[in-house]
C-alpha cells in the first residue's frame, strides 16, 4: 500500500492536477523508492478502469413512474384542499396502512393457526383450522394480486416468488400471472412469472394462456423460456404457435433453433 | 428548485429531465441493480417534493439532491437487510442490447465484474465518496458536503479506497487464477 503522506502527492498525480514542483518531487519519490511505481501505475488503471465501466440506459419505466408519482401527489394535495379534514385523514390513514394491515392480519391468522394446532382435539378445530387456511391463502392470493399492479418491478417480482408459495390455485392469482406475463414491461419479472406458471401447468387455463402468450411476446429470452416451459408441460397444441413464431423475420436466430429443437421435442 | 419550492411542482419535472440520469448511475454503482435503481431515483424525487420547504437556496440544489439520495440509499439498505435479501438481478435485456460479440462481452464482463465486486467489499462511505468523484465528477468540496465532513476527511477516504480497491483487485485476481 502506498503510505498515506504521499497522499496530496498521489491524489493529484490520479486527479492530473500536478504542478511542476509536485511532479518533481514525486520523481524523486519514485526514483528513491519511497512511493512504488507499479503501485501507482495499477492505481492509475484501476481508475481509468473504472471510468470504462458501462451503466445501462434507465427505462422508459423511470419516467412514466415519476409523473404518476408527480400526478398522483398533486391530486393528493388538492384533495386535501377540499375535502374536509377528518375524511382525508382518514382515507389517508387507509391507504398508508393497507398493506401493513394486511400484513399484520395475515401474522395474527398464522399465529392463531399454530396456537389452534396445540389444541387441536376434535374435529370441530380441525373444521375452523381448515377454513383459516383458506382464509389465509385467499389473503396471500388478495396481497399478491395488490403487489403484481406496484409501479415498482421490484415489489413485482416479490409478488411473482409469493405467488409460488401459494398451493391451491385462485383464479384471480392466476388471470394476475397471465396479465402480467402478457404485459409488463420488465423481462425479469416476466420470467419469473413463466416459472411459476408452470407450475400451475395441470390447470388448462395455465396452459391455453401461455401458448396464447408465445406470439405476443418481443424479447428473445420470454419466448426461448416460453418455448422451454411448452416441452416441460408436453403440450402439443403450441406446436402450431410455435411455427407462427417462426415465421416471424425479426425472430432471434438462437431462438430460431431453440424452437425448432422444442417442436421436435413435442412432436 | 425556488420555483417548486414557491408551489410551482410541476417544474419538478424540469429537474428530473436534468439530474435523473446522472442520479441513476449513482444508483446502478451502488446497487449494480437497474429496478431497483430506477426505483430508488423515483424515491429521491419524491422526497424532494415532500421536503421542498427545507431547501433554503444557500448551497448548490445537486448538493442537496445528492444528500437526499444519500439517505434513500441508506434507507434502502437497512431494508434489504432487514428483509435479508440479496439483489443480485442481471440485467439481461442490456446485455443483449450491447453491440459487442459473446467473447468480448463475456471478457468485459469478467473485468468488470471484478471491479464490481472489489467495490462492493468498500465501505459504504468510501464507495460512496470514489463514486461521487470518480464517476459523478464532483469536487471534494461538494462532497465534503454531501458526507457532512471536513474536505480532508474526504481526500483521506478516497485515496484509502483506492489503495484498498488495488489491493482488493489484486486478490480477487489470484482467486480467480487458482479457480
Amino acid at each position: 500500500m502506498i503510505d498515506e503522506k504521499y497522499m496530496d502527492l498521489v491524489t493529484a498525480y490520479l486527479d492530473g492536477t500536478l504542478g511542476k514542483q509536485q511532479e518533481a518531487e514525486l520523481d524523486e519519490y519514485l526514483e528513491r523508492g519511497l512511493i512504488d511505481r507499479d503501485e501507482l501505475h495499477r492505481m492509475s488503471i484501476l481508475q481509468h478502469e473504472m471510468q470504462e465501466m458501462p451503466v445501462p440506459e434507465p427505462s422508459s419505466r423511470m419516467q412514466t413512474g415519476f409523473i404518476d408519482q408527480l400526478e398522483s401527489f398533486k391530486k393528493e394535495a388538492a384533495g386535501w384542499q377540499q375535502v374536509s379534514g377528518w375524511a382525508e385523514w382518514l382515507n389517508k390513514i387507509k391507504q398508508t396502512f393497507m398493506l401493513p394491515r394486511l400484513a399484520v392480519g395475515l401474522a395474527v391468522l398464522v399465529i392463531g393457526i399454530g396456537i389452534g394446532s396445540l389444541f387441536n382435539t376434535n374435529q370441530k378445530y380441525k373444521k375452523q383450522l381448515n377454513q383459516l387456511s383458506h382464509q389465509v391463502t385467499s389473503m396471500r392470493a388478495m396481497m399478491v394480486v395488490n403487489m403484481l399492479n406496484q409501479p415498482s418491478s421490484f415489489e413485482r417480482l416479490k409478488a411473482v416468488n409469493i405467488s409460488s408459495t401459494i398451493d391451491h390455485t385462485n383464479d384471480k392469482v392466476i388471470n394476475a400471472l397471465l396479465k402480467t406475463l402478457n404485459n409488463d414491461p420488465n423481462v425479469n419479472v416476466r420470467l419469473a412469472t413463466i416459472d411459476v406458471l408452470v407450475q400451475h401447468g395441470s390447470d388448462p387455463r395455465v396452459r391455453e394462456g401461455l401458448v396464447r402468450s408465445i406470439n405476443r411476446q418481443k424479447s428473445p429470452l420470454i419466448q426461448a423460456a416460453l418455448a422451454d416451459a411448452m416441452v416441460v408441460l408436453q403440450d402439443t397444441s403450441s406446436v402450431k404457435e410455435l411455427r407462427k413464431l417462426l415465421q416471424r423475420k425479426d425472430l432471434n436466430q438462437t431462438v430460431k433453433t431453440k424452437i425448432h429443437s422444442s417442436i421436435t421435442k413435442l412432436l | 428548485m425556488m420555483k417548486v419550492k414557491s408551489g410551482d411542482i410541476d417544474q419538478l419535472g424540469l429537474l428530473f429531465e436534468r439530474h435523473s440520469k446522472p442520479l441513476f448511475g449513482f444508483f446502478y454503482r451502488l446497487t449494480n441493480n437497474a429496478p431497483v435503481s430506477e426505483d430508488l431515483v423515483q424515491n429521491v424525487f419524491m422526497r424532494i417534493l415532500r421536503y421542498r420547504h427545507t431547501f433554503n437556496g444557500d448551497g448548490k440544489f445537486t448538493t442537496w439532491m445528492y444528500q437526499i439520495a444519500r439517505n434513500v440509499h441508506i434507507d434502502h439498505f437497512r431494508k434489504e437487510k432487514k428483509m435479508g435479501q440479496k439483489d443480485d438481478l442481471i440485467d439481461w435485456e442490456q446485455m443483449q442490447s450491447d453491440g459487442r460479440n459473446a467473447h468480448e462481452q463475456l471478457e468485459h464482463k469478467s473485468d468488470f465484474n471484478l471491479l464490481k465486486k472489489a467495490m462492493a467489499r468498500l465501505s459504504v462511505e468510501k464507495r460512496e465518496a470514489l463514486i461521487l468523484s470518480r464517476f459523478q465528477g464532483m469536487k471534494y468540496e461538494e462532497i465534503a458536503d454531501i458526507q457532512d465532513c471536513s474536505l480532508s476527511a474526504v481526500k483521506v477516504r478516497i485515496f484509502r479506497a483506492m489503495n484498498e480497491l488495488k489491493e482488493i483487485v489484486a486478490n480477487l485476481e489470484k482467486e480467480h487464477r487458482y479457480d
